[in-house]
């Protein structure tokens, strides 16, 4: 029973890694970039739903829709601030890599000074904290919505990408920009939109993580490299192959943690991912006939 | 001591420790590539030099020595086992490893002194610093003129061609990422006498960030840009705090961002000065002040 419990902790724990993970595989699979600033959207989504739940009277709901949104405006913003102009000039992958460790010191430091270095919470009584008993298991309210939350907004993302018209346009231009652009399609519209999806993914993964427990400004950093151990993993450039990666990273990370050393609960996951890489650098889930290696 | 100066001594030492260790990192961004693996070096520095000075008979220099060596091997083999990846999934892979450093520190508690760090037994003078600084420069000035210089800039150019040139990329940039090593282990024993004290958050991602933002500010193309970026990033910082006590991540950012945006090749770009030289030459020759040369002409180094 223990091992099933702590199944469903790893499940639900992953399924916001996986949430995050497809957010960041978003922005590198369409602009080809590694964008280290991801998990300060996650940040920036909490925080915001944070202030607005502890500010106003707003219900929970509407706080984590004004949280994501403002999450998405972040991801924008960076993106049309720090990237635009380095794809204008034809910069290389480390330029942008270099560009985004800026944007996530400076936008990190903006949180660090409003919340004055504490940690912070969701006031109690606006975050459902109830435990739901299935066959046996405890589950806690938030975990349960992290679950539902993560397979719904994966999916839609999913059939976003790979069943409309905008899905197609954007990995498009992800793959050949130019040729995109003869097709007929603004490029420059394109990656704001998947700016902007990536955002609010990424900003509603850090909703999700928040939900129970007590975050400070550097939620987010934890976020970015379990994502990042996640879309290693599973694949860079596929919604499946993050999602499975970031479910993969909480599971092993819950069930190393009960079962192996808590002390070594991080060197496992990074090991791992460094075997990955070493092993397979296009991830275990990925297609065989990636370009890049 | 007056205040004020105590404090600018201290800014100066933490300018000569993080030069050390960007120029750790520059070595391996001669080669072309991006290496967060300076901080894991420096850990490994710090931490032996530490347990040399306290448990055995070995005396700074020596045990400094020693060390380099130890990290230097431990380069040797990153560089070997990372560079089967392209550069983007290297530098990945290099942040993996700067995570689990951060792990066995905290874990080989008799070594490292776990969670709670250790104090350092004895600390290195500002002459010391400097001293270890001009050796380290000097070893990069050697390096500049040597084979290995001409051949990693080559590298970096154009890995491709530099292969049908007849450079061994691969022994160029496994070097790089020894000599890294060693000198991120002279880098991290200053920074740890610095701060009188090692943890696991000394060598961790926030001072990979700063070392990484000292080397774009510098440039990718002379290591003398690499010193003079962290003086700007870890000398200045300390020594405006008493000024500014919060926001100087926000300063750093925006301060990055723009040297990359604007000033793609940093501070201490030949090229671009050379092409400077070549315009204001032009200009001054058309004013007459020069006798007119084709600028082209000079520029191929053409002399009269």
């Amino acid at each position: 029973m223990l091992f099933l419990e702590q199944l469903v902790n790893g499940i639900c724990t992953g399924a916001v890694y996986a949430l995050f993970a497809v957010g960041f595989g978003i922005v590198f699979s369409t602009m080809q970039i590694l964008n280290l600033a991801q998990g300060v959207y996650a940040t920036y989504g909490a925080m915001l739903t944070y202030f607005v739940l502890t500010r106003t009277g707003v219900p929970y709901w509407l706080a984590v829709i004004i949280g994501v949104a403002a999450a998405a405006l972040v991801a924008v913003l960076v993106d049309q601030v720090a990237f635009e102009p380095l794809r204008r000039r034809g910069v290389q992958m480390l330029g942008a890599v270099i560009a985004s460790i800026a944007a996530w010191i400076a936008l990190r430091e903006v949180l660090s000074i409003a919340t004055n270095s504490t940690p912070v919470g969701f006031p109690s009584h606006t975050v459902p904290r109830g435990v739901v008993h299935l066959g046996g298991i405890d589950i806690l309210q938030t975990q349960l919505m992290a679950l539902i939350c993560s397979v719904v907004v994966i999916t839609a993302v999913y059939v976003l990408l790979h069943r409309t018209n905008v899905g197609s346009a954007i990995r498009a231009v992800g793959y050949e920009k130019r040729s995109a652009q003869i097709a007929g399609i603004n490029p420059r519209t394109m990656i704001i939109t998947a700016a902007l999806v990536s955002g609010a993914v990424t900003g509603l993964a850090g909703v999700l993580l928040a939900g129970g427990q007590s975050f400070n400004f550097n939620l987010g950093d934890g976020l970015l490299l379990q994502g990042f151990a996640a879309v290693v993993i599973g694949g860079m450039g596929d919604v499946r192959g993050s999602a499975l990666g970031g479910l993969f990273i909480g599971v092993v990370q819950t069930l190393s943690a009960s079962y192996i050393s808590t002390t070594y609960q991080d060197a496992i996951t990074f090991g791992l991912v460094l075997v990955v890489l070493l092993w397979r650098p296009t991830g275990l889930l990925a297609a065989a006939n990636v370009q890049r290696a | 001591m007056n205040p004020n100066l105590a404090l600018l001594e201290s800014a100066v030492m933490f300018a000569m420790a993080g030069a050390v260790l960007a120029l750790s990192t520059y070595v391996t961004l001669w080669t072309g590539l991006l290496s967060f693996g300076t901080v894991s070096f420096a850990a490994v520095g710090a931490f032996a030099s530490t347990w040399l000075l306290s448990n055995t008979g070995l005396g700074l220099p020596l045990a400094l020595l020693v060390s380099a060596a130890g990290a230097g091997i431990f380069g040797l083999i990153v560089g070997r086992l990372f560079l089967r990846l392209s550069s983007h999934w290297l530098a990945l892979a290099t942040v993996a490893l700067v995570l689990i450093t951060r792990v066995f520190v905290v874990n080989l508690g008799s070594v490292t002194g776990g969670a709670a760090g250790e104090v350092v037994p004895e600390t290195l003078s500002l002459w010391q610093m400097l001293l270890l600084l001009v050796i380290v420069g000097a070893v990069m000035a050697m390096l500049k003129r040597s084979k290995f210089g001409v051949a990693a800039d080559t590298c970096r150019e154009d890995p491709s061609v530099a292969a049908a040139l007849g450079v061994p990329v691969n022994r160029i940039r496994v070097i790089a990422f020894g000599l890294s090593g060693a000198i991120g282990a002279v880098g991290g024993t200053m920074q740890a006498s610095q701060l009188s004290y090692v943890g696991p958050d000394t060598f961790y991602i926030d001072l990979a960030v700063t070392v990484i933002a000292s080397v774009v500010l510098g440039g990718a193309y002379h290591w003398f840009g690499s010193v003079i970026g962290a003086i700007v990033f870890t000398g200045l910082p300390v020594y405006i705090s008493q000024f500014i006590t919060s926001g100087q991540s926000i300063i750093n950012g925006v301060l990055l961002l723009a040297i990359i945006v604007w000033l793609p090749g940093g501070l201490v770009d030949p090229v671009r000065w050379r092409r400077l030289r070549a315009r204001r030459r032009a200009t001054r020759a058309e004013r007459g002040t020069e006798p007119a040369a084709p600028v082209a002409l000079q520029d191929a180094g053409a002399t009269r």
